[in-house]
């Protein structure tokens, strides 16, 4: 702790008897009626009040990566805890399993690090092929079960029709994809345009895995509430038929002879 | 689901959920081994734990110094932030399973880091590395003389170590355990009871006594 200050500093929030600060703002006075949730997440993602156009950029994203299906990976974790009945529990799992995880938000933080490694390249056609060479696997490319990822047309098309086709980035990402798809036949997920659009928003890599967890909570919320609600007993415990056991086979325990010695 | 088409129904999946460490009950296995007909009353939950681990079960060696570790780490004071998280969850009434959620997470993250800044020491010494002695080195030769009274055999060069690298080396050296999960999974169920009574102590909604003020800060309204 040496070198450290006695005293902390936030710029987060502060309680007032009246009011509240929150991020240099009146709660009560500035943010409330001018402030939407989408808004108030970004700012706590990264520090600052986005433009409303932005926030209306980041709701489209929010909006196109709702897929909700209980079935694919993460979602299913959520009905699996919250088959107790608790939404919370779900959620709470939810959050806490995208630590680190290789799917998700984590993702879109990872190409917008490589967006910008990218982006100092003389020769992009050539620094592409050599991340790929020493990485294999880049954060924003490969689409698992299928051959586009459709949220990232999607998005592609909502970038178009309100004008973020013409950013720094997003043109990037778009010469990038070229490459990629001419030389290995890869298409790129949403994690990549997703990259692309917040970092021409000014965000930082850093800050995407949080805000787009804060962003699409809703889809994890959603399979919470419902899987709390339904608790069903089929989560809790699949049927023995459903398991297939591929570890050790049965052994006996050394020091169970012992055991029945006297 | 109401006659739609996507992957899920389009695309072939495997119908079982595959299991690699516990077979289903009754009469339950963990890597192989019976654990109702056969464990109970003879195994240690030290050494049912390290073999749901590392698939193995430990020798006598081994299991004392395993559980020598898991003795030495499961102080977790209320001055670290999984003890602390964990009173402020119970001072908050979180259920059993916020309750643990807080304590699990906090204490992961302190094992990682952990890990991260301890394993290079570890590793030095196990390389024969002549090392200055570190703070908290008195509590590191308390793990190796209870390990010498079991007459485990451990690594030279571990007695200048800070404690948690000692733990780690032991560890690596007398229990096998090199892998880094496995490692940090270690640390963290080592503290996890510890921690989760410090919650379970917290009266919830008892907010005034709690330091509200500990430690400080101060607030900055600028914007950004």
């Amino acid at each position: 702790m040496t070198g450290e200050p006695d005293r902390l500093t936030t710029r987060v929030g502060h309680a007032g008897w009246n009011d509240h600060r929150h991020f240099g703002y009146s709660v009560f006075g500035e943010l409330a009626g001018t402030t939407s949730t989408t808004g108030l997440i970004a700012m706590a993602a990264s520090g600052r009040k986005l433009p409303e156009e932005d926030c209306r950029l980041l709701d489209d994203i929010a909006v196109i990566l709702t897929v909700a299906d209980p079935r694919i990976y993460p979602l299913k974790l959520v009905r699996l805890v919250s088959s107790y009945g608790d939404p919370l529990a779900g959620l709470s799992a939810a959050i806490a399993a995208m630590q680190g995880a290789i799917v998700g938000p984590q993702i879109s933080m990872g190409a917008a690090f490589w967006l910008l490694e990218m982006e100092k390249t003389v020769d992009l056609e050539a620094a592409v092929a050599r991340s790929f060479q020493d990485q294999g696997r880049i954060a924003g490319f490969g689409v698992p079960f299928r051959e586009v990822d459709e949220r990232a047309v999607a998005l592609e098309k909502r970038a178009r029709e309100t004008g973020r086709d013409s950013g720094k980035y997003w043109k990037l990402q778009e010469r990038i994809t070229g490459i990629v798809r001419g030389t290995r036949g890869l298409s790129c997920n949403v994690g990549l345009p997703v990259a692309a659009l917040s970092l021409d928003m000014g965000l930082q890599p850093e800050q995407l895995a949080s805000l787009y967890t804060g962003l699409t909570i809703n889809v994890f919320l959603a399979n919470a509430v419902e899987g709390a609600a339904q608790a069903p007993s089929i989560l809790r415990n699949l049927p023995d038929s459903s398991i297939e056991y591929i570890g050790t086979p049965p052994r006996s325990y050394p020091k169970a002879a012992r055991k029945y010695v006297n | 689901m109401t006659g739609r088409r996507g992957p899920v129904e389009d695309l072939k999946w495997t119908d079982k959920l595959q299991a690699s460490v516990s077979t289903p009950a009754p009469m339950p296995r963990i890597h192989g081994y019976d654990v109702r007909g056969e464990m109970l009353g003879i195994s240690s939950f030290a050494e049912t734990m390290f073999l749901s681990l590392t698939g193995e079960l430990p020798s006598p060696d081994t299991l004392m110094a395993f559980e020598a570790v898991l003795v030495f780490l499961a102080p977790v004071s209320v001055a670290e932030a999984a003890g602390h998280a964990s009173l402020l969850a119970g001072l908050c009434g979180s259920g059993s399973g916020g309750l643990t959620g807080v304590s699990a997470i906090a204490l992961a993250e302190r094992s990682r880091n952990m890990v991260n800044e301890y394993l290079p020491l570890a590793e030095a010494a196990l390389g024969g590395k002549d090392l200055p002695a570190s703070e908290g080195a008195e509590e590191t030769r308390l793990l190796l003389k209870a390990l010498r009274e079991a007459e485990v055999s451990y690594p030279g060069k571990l007695e200048q170590l800070p404690p948690p690298a000692a733990c780690m080396a032991v560890l690596m050296e007398c229990c096998g355990i090199r892998n880094r999960r496995i490692m940090e999974t270690v640390i963290t169920l080592a503290g996890l009871p510890c921690t989760l009574a410090e919650g379970m102590a917290a009266k919830p909604g008892n907010f005034r006594t709690y330091p509200i003020g500990l430690p400080e800060y101060e607030y900055d309204d600028r914007r950004t």
